[in-house]
């Protein structure tokens, strides 16, 4: 009996945590006409993918995706590269100098982007490397450089010090030990800052918005944003809604490929010897 | 090594070649350190590392030609068992085909050929050490560090592995160098013995020899399976004479002053047969098998006979042993004194 009454109120918490994302489903395949209507119509009378059509015939959709894919991808592998290399030389020393030098990173972390907007887009252009995807993934990295050295400077410090000393003994360089031993071992704590940073670059708006202004560079925030419909008084609700929820698609596909490592993390436990 | 504690002082020591050596002593003696020092895993504020003549302080732990078993194995979990013991020449770009022969022939010689494509958490502790044994050996190196590898073990497996892990090593002829706190098995494995006591080296020796004949009192309390009855008294004109009076025999020792005397529990027997005699009451009586451990109390002092016969309970009890067999202390240092000094 308590059973089901947890699986019932789990399904009551998931229903509400997921029904915003239910709407953007069922409103993107309505006709752009029961969007609007009213009553508001749950279920869509008119099943119709006039919207997904539209979003990717009016715009360049599919660029959008791809500008954030490469964007994404590329701060998310920068970011884990850079701070793995950091956390690494962390862990080596005493445990109150690290947290001391990852409190002053933390202040990074502490800034919002829209504030960094300008001061970054200055930085950039004297580097040319505005309306750059270069551009884009180096500030991305810079803000999450700080959350993911604490993520995984802690993972690292998890790892027991035997096996790098027998690492020493065998042989390994200080990256072999770092690359082939630490990081592989760390797979959870990895996973899991990938997916958030992964998911933080495909949401930002403000700095992409400020760094790629040239349409076809958009990412996909800034690309939905800029979907009008006939007149500039008319919200197009259903391309919108069509728009995000096929931007939740690669997330979706990222987690589902990196939480088997998560996972696998939390049960194996902790390691003997 | 720097810091507030200073692990080891004074070290002078000569590991010698194609023998087994403990380092035995306490927790917190710098055996441990030792041990890295030999491995390059720390460096010594002064002095110097020798390996065969050659001065090794500033060679990395790769380049010593050195292997080391660690006390939790430290085996790597997301490798299997035969690319663990591998890795070691892999990375010294031995060929495959080499590697392979090794690798398998150790296996074999360890007994875990069966294993070779498990990972490390698939496996027993008596299993894991096994293979981490193995890393050791396939690299085949100068000297083989040990660093307390059977302290993770049951009782009983610990047992058929010491012997198991004394024959191997004779086989080989090797030169280890084996850390451990337990003085059975630095007795029963090795050839010689290094006691450690806080940082210094307190004796060196084959097994029989420091035993019977130790330097210090350290020496004589920590060896020996049964501990060593010491007696606190002084010697004046060649005579020892307890605290409490009741204990007084001839020393045969020119020094004065204030001593500890020593004499193991084997040593006493039941009985006026042997000179130094001792009236007391029997407290105590431990069963070991086939030998019991008696406690006997002599006027404030209490004493610990190994005998096969246990005698009764409570009972006034005659005990014996001989000058022979007592070691004297100096009181303030622990330096042992001999006879005729």
């Amino acid at each position: 009996m308590k059973k089901i009454l947890l699986y019932l109120l789990m399904g009551l918490v998931i229903l509400y945590c997921l029904f915003p994302f239910f709407w953007t489903i069922l409103t993107a395949l309505k006709p752009s006409d029961e969007v609007f209507s009213v009553p508001v119509t749950y279920l869509p009378e008119k099943f119709s993918i006039e919207n997904v059509k539209n979003v990717f015939s009016k715009r360049p959709f599919g660029r959008y995706i791809l500008n954030s894919l490469i964007v994404a991808g590329g701060a998310t592998a920068l970011t884990l590269w850079v701070a793995s290399l950091i956390a690494f030389h962390l862990r080596s020393l005493d445990l109150k100098k690290a947290t001391r030098i990852q409190r002053w990173l933390l202040i990074g972390a502490i800034v919002p982007p829209a504030l960094l907007a300008i001061p970054f887009f200055v930085v950039l252009a004297k580097l040319m490397l505005v309306n750059h995807y270069f551009g884009l993934i180096l500030s991305y990295t810079a803000l999450n450089l700080p959350f993911a050295v604490w993520m995984l400077h802690a993972a690292f410090r998890q790892l027991p010090k035997e096996l790098d000393e027998a690492a020493l003994m065998d042989g390994f360089s200080p990256m072999g030990r770092l690359f082939r031993i630490a990081m592989p071992l760390s797979r959870p704590t990895l996973s899991i800052t990938a997916v958030l940073v992964f998911i933080f670059c495909w949401n930002e708006f403000i700095l992409a918005l400020t760094l790629m202004p040239t349409q076809l560079k958009y990412t996909v925030p800034v690309g939905i944003s800029m979907l009008s419909g006939a007149s500039v008084y008319e919200i197009p609700w259903g391309e919108i809604n069509a728009a995000v929820a096929l931007t939740t698609i690669p997330v979706i596909l990222i987690i589902a490929v990196l939480q088997r490592w998560v996972i696998e993390g939390l049960t194996t436990g902790a390691m003997k010897g | 090594m720097g810091g507030k504690v200073t692990a080891l002082q004074d070290i002078n020591l000569k590991i010698p070649n194609g023998m087994f050596t403990s380092i035995l002593g306490p927790s917190g003696c710098g055996k441990t350190t030792l041990l890295r020092l030999v491995a390059g895993l720390e460096k010594p504020d002064a002095g110097e590392v020798l390996i065969r003549d050659s001065v090794v302080n500033d060679v990395p732990p790769r380049e010593r030609n050195i292997a080391m078993v660690f006390q939790n194995y430290a085996l790597y979990p997301h490798k299997r068992v035969f690319e663990n013991m591998a890795i070691g020449l892999r990375l010294r770009r031995f060929p495959e085909h080499d590697i392979k022969k090794k690798v398998d022939g150790v296996a074999r010689m360890l007994k875990i050929e069966d294993f070779m494509e498990r990972y490390p958490k698939q496996l027993s502790g008596g299993q894991q050490q096994r293979v981490a044994l193995g890393r050791a050996l396939v690299r085949d190196p100068e000297v083989f560090l040990l660093d307390e590898p059977l302290s993770n073990l049951d009782a009983q497996v610990r047992e058929v592995t010491r012997t198991e892990i004394k024959k191997l090593f004779k086989n080989l002829q090797a030169t280890v160098i084996y850390v451990t706190h337990d003085q059975t098995e630095a007795m029963m494995m090795s050839d010689f013995v290094v006691v450690m006591d806080r940082g210094t080296v307190r004796q060196t020796g084959e097994p029989i020899s420091i035993y019977k004949d130790p330097d210090h009192r350290f020496v004589a309390e920590f060896l020996g399976t049964h501990r060593i009855n010491l007696l606190h008294g002084r010697i004046e004109n060649a005579k020892f004479i307890s605290d409490d009076g009741l204990i007084v025999y001839d020393a045969k020792i020119k020094t004065q002053g204030n001593v500890l005397a020593g004499v193991r529990p084997e040593h006493i027997v039941l009985g006026p047969h042997k000179e130094i005699p001792l009236k007391g009451i029997t407290v105590l009586i431990e069963p070991i098998g086939t030998t019991h451990l008696v406690s006997v109390r002599v006027g404030e002092n209490e004493f610990k006979i190994l005998t096969a016969e246990a005698p009764n309970l409570q009972n006034q009890i005659m005990a014996s042993f001989s000058l022979q067999d007592v070691y004297f202390f100096d009181d303030q240092s622990g330096r042992r004194l001999r006879p005729d000094v």
